[in-house]
């Protein structure tokens, strides 16, 4: 180990402190023996003073030495660590995570908090190697399972249209629907953990542009009829007015296909019913997705945006999914500057509702990629 | 219309064959980018589908060449985005965005849709 100077000087004038505090402590049990031995009142009064005037000149030594240890340690130990500890706080979730760098006077290799930094360092280097390696694996992973299950989609598609493929039977129908609803399904997931990732590394991109919501809704409500005609859910649109919002028209819509498609799992097989829409005023629009479904818990709607959160998580559990819908719709909804929620209570079905500004605010990622 | 398809996933090609051909325009669909870019110099078609991501050479590699030959202009261009397309590779189309329309994943309903709006603006 290598002697340090300041660490030297230091010690020095702690030592020199203490070992006149210690002095000054033994001229105090010196006098204090005098005391015992029959003196006179005068004397008695003096040496009572020296011992005073000494206790006193050891406190202050004491409260000096005191001073130097908490400015030594503060200095040395605890600044660098807060410091430290600032800097690692700082760094922002989702992104590369950036190598720590303090300025500090000692740059010795055998510094105890140079080694804590380097040992960090190192630490976050193979955390940024193991989150390339995992992007590239899930980048890779998911483009192999995506390009089979949309070659499926596609050829069900062909299949079930005549004018492509010929007249089916019922029998041969019923199984390429049962295909292509499966492989459909495949892809969403596929889709969903793409941008449950993209999410979370904030590289999520936003098409942008004036869009007529009330237009949109309608078509929303047209798309997914089959799937609530299918269960015999009424599905109405009450949307009474004409809004235009500036925003991204697929991820507007690909949350409300995400709360349609979870309202479609709760409501009751008899008389369920959801309701879609939107209003709005003067700054933003608010969309909802209404269900008369079995409702949800106060304690279950605080974690019901986060990610991979099941409503039902029993292995009984009637209903599909991987607890991602919520929790993408939720962070498409906050990048695009608005807020999602909801309204519900056990019994008495649920309602999301979602508000987006009208007009692009300018925190929002921005770039032209369609759909 | 007259449609040029590079993929390098055959089966891709033919359900674009399939989907294409039903919609009576006259499609070739080739497995092989370098043979295909040769196919888009030599011969006039109406709108050519790229895949982005391609060994050899890629969606954007073709763009690049056919700017460079001043063929871009010539054919409208549809690029079919694999999902693992990176930002960087996403960047130089964004540039030219005027001449392709971009796709996330192949979709035969939304690819339909496409042609017929291309084929409408003429």
């Amino acid at each position: 180990m290598r002697i340090r100077p300041k660490l030297v000087l230091t010690f020095s004038a702690i030592f020199i402190l203490a070992f006149s505090s210690s002095s000054y402590a033994a001229h105090i049990t010196i006098q204090s023996s005098l005391l015992d031995s029959g003196i006179s009142e005068e004397q008695s009064t003096s040496i009572l003073e020296e011992i005073g005037t000494s206790i006193g000149i050891v406190s202050a030594i004491i409260g000096i030495i005191a001073v130097c240890v908490v400015f030594w340690v503060s200095a040395r130990i605890a600044n660098p660590i807060s410091t430290l500890s600032e800097k690692l706080k700082s760094q922002e979730i989702g992104k590369k995570l950036r190598n720590i760098e303090i300025k500090r006077e000692s740059i010795d290799k055998d510094d105890e908090i140079n080694e804590v930094i380097y040992t960090i360092n190192s630490m976050i280097n193979r955390l940024n190697d193991l989150e390339e390696k995992k992007d590239v694996f899930l980048s890779m992973v998911t483009h192999e399972l995506k390009t089979p299950a949309s070659t499926i989609v596609g050829f069900s598609k062909v299949l079930l249209n005549s004018k492509m493929a010929g007249e089916l039977n019922p029998e041969q129908k019923k199984s390429i629907e049962t295909m292509k609803r499966n492989a459909t399904r495949l892809e969403d997931l596929i889709g969903d953990l793409l941008d449950s990732r993209k999410l979370g590394l904030s590289k999520m991109k936003f098409a942008y542009a004036n869009v007529d919501i009330t237009k949109l809704v309608e078509y929303i409500l047209h798309n997914n009829k089959n799937i609530t005609d299918e269960k015999n859910i009424e599905f109405v649109n009450s949307t009474k007015e004409t809004i235009f919002a500036t925003t991204d028209e697929s991820r507007l819509e690909q949350v409300y296909n995400n709360l349609i498609r979870n309202a479609v799992d709760f409501v009751p097989k008899e008389g369920g019913k959801i309701e879609i829409g939107v209003k709005g005023d003067d700054n933003k629009i608010i969309c909802y997705v209404k269900d008369n479904g079995i409702g949800i818990s106060k304690e279950k709607q605080k974690e019901l945006f986060n990610q991979f959160y099941q409503v039902d998580s029993s292995l009984q559990r009637k209903h599909g999914g991987t607890g991602l819908g919520l929790y993408i719709s939720k962070g498409i909804i906050e990048a695009l500057g608005g807020k999602i929620w909801v309204e519900s209570e056990l019994g008495k079905g649920a309602s999301i509702y979602f508000s987006i500004p009208k007009i692009k605010e300018e925190r929002s990622n921005n770039e032209n990629i369609g759909n | 219309m007259k449609i040029l398809e590079i993929d390098d996933n055959q089966d891709l090609l033919d359900l674009c064959e399939v989907v294409l051909s039903a919609e009576e325009h006259e499609y070739t669909g080739i497995n092989e980018p370098l043979d295909g870019l040769e196919k888009i110099r030599n011969e006039k078609y109406d709108m050519s589908l790229l895949d982005l991501s391609m060994p050899d050479l890629s969606g954007v590699d073709i763009i690049d060449t056919l700017v460079k030959d001043g063929l871009i202009n010539k054919q409208k261009i549809v690029v079919f985005t694999a999902s693992s397309a990176t930002e960087s590779e996403y960047s130089p189309l964004l540039e030219k965005e005027e001449h392709f329309i971009l796709k996330k994943s192949l979709d035969v309903d939304a690819l339909v849709e496409h042609v017929h709006k291309i084929e409408s603006e003429g």
